[in-house]
């Protein structure tokens, strides 16, 4: 939906096999956003649990793998700090599989641990989850095809328009130039989904931090109305 | 900007769903249901469609058969309910526009009969 062709993967893109027959061939129309799109979905406290940022904790016992700290700032495209905004997350585990049942990947899954967090950006955009190291994966694009280590990321922001599903990577992994999925991106924006090793968010004697800043479209609106869902 | 990724196929364990965008009983109330296919005429059965209008926050995942379905009411003061398509293959998030009054919307991603999407 987005068209910063300068950053934005194309929806064809025939190396992903999965896109050749899911691509639209029209081309979007270009429409101003309705009031209604600059507006979103606000989730308060107390969609989140109080673990829900620590993916090692709550299963029972300690998941195997690199405990790690992923951390970062998710701002709109004029530097403005997105607040209080869901984040979800989900990725495989140490041994690169996912907890779910229709992943046949032959490596084992962790009891402790499914891979799966969620929490709300604080009142200046930062957010921080404690997870381990995913494992990379084969697939079956093409011969010999496996996916770089990631994780996806969800995001809300604070307006429909904002919306964002995308994957972080980690840097120096020799499987990214390899990965057809990072490569529809223009090579200019490809850096900008690989996180950094940050030293100084490291735990000594516990857990490496990466810092992964985010950044959202801008809205013409500075402060979006605020509409709580019905349920959930 | 920060640029998009495909949700890939192994997302049903980790994202909740909304179908309720409003309760069973809501005055006005109503189930918009469709299927989702690609350029094949095939369901696609690992999508998943969010819907958003003031009233509220949809989100559902298609079932084997491609089928999804929110229930909710006609937006007050707009005639579309926004919608949001995520599916391993899109490597961008796809938008349309739910013209109201509805109660069956497909999405074609490809083809002869495929959705209007929209860009901002």
């Amino acid at each position: 939906m987005n068209t910063d062709t300068k950053y934005e993967p194309p929806l064809l893109w025939p190396a992903y096999g999965s896109t050749v027959l899911r691509a639209p061939k029209k081309t979007p129309i270009r429409v101003d956003p309705d009031k209604v799109e600059l507006t979103g979905p606000v989730f308060g406290q107390d969609t989140v649990g109080p673990l829900d940022h620590d993916l090692t904790q709550g299963l029972g016992g300690e998941p195997l793998g690199e405990r790690i700290i992923v951390h970062g700032r998710v701002t709109d495209g004029d530097g403005r700090p997105v607040p209080h905004s869901l984040i979800e997350i989900w990725q495989t585990n140490a041994a690169g599989r996912y907890s779910h049942d229709r992943d046949q990947h032959p490596a084992p899954l962790d009891p402790h641990f499914n891979g799966v967090g969620r929490c709300l950006t604080d009142g200046d955009g930062n957010y921080r989850f404690v997870t381990i190291r995913p494992g990379a994966y084969p697939w079956r694009n093409h011969h010999n095809a496996w996916r770089p280590a990631h994780i996806h990321f969800s995001l809300f922001g604070r307006a429909f328009v904002q919306r964002l599903i995308t994957q972080m990577y980690f840097p120096g992994d020799p499987l990214l130039p390899l990965d057809p999925i990072l490569a529809s991106i223009p090579e200019q924006g490809r850096p900008l989904l690989v996180a950094e090793f940050d030293l100084n968010e490291t735990v000594p004697q516990w857990a490496l931090a990466y810092r992964w800043d985010i950044i959202l479209r801008s809205t013409p609106t500075q402060k979006p109305v605020e509409k709580p869902m019905e349920d959930q | 900007m920060t640029p998009s990724q495909t949700i890939g196929p192994f997302f049903a364990h980790a994202l909740f769903q909304n179908h309720h965008v409003v309760p069973e009983g809501a005055p006005g109330a109503f189930w918009i249901r469709g299927r989702v296919f690609d350029g094949a005429g095939e369901p696609v059965p690992d999508a998943m469609i969010e819907t958003w209008q003031e009233e509220g926050f949809g989100r559902c995942l298609t079932d084997a058969q491609g089928h999804w379905g929110v229930h909710t009411v006609a937006p007050a003061g707009c005639d579309f309910i926004a919608v949001s398509v995520f599916a391993r293959g899109l490597l961008r998030r796809l938008v349309t526009r739910i013209p109201m009054p509805a109660t069956d919307f497909d999405i074609v991603l490809q083809g002869e009969n495929e959705t209007t999407f929209y860009e901002y």
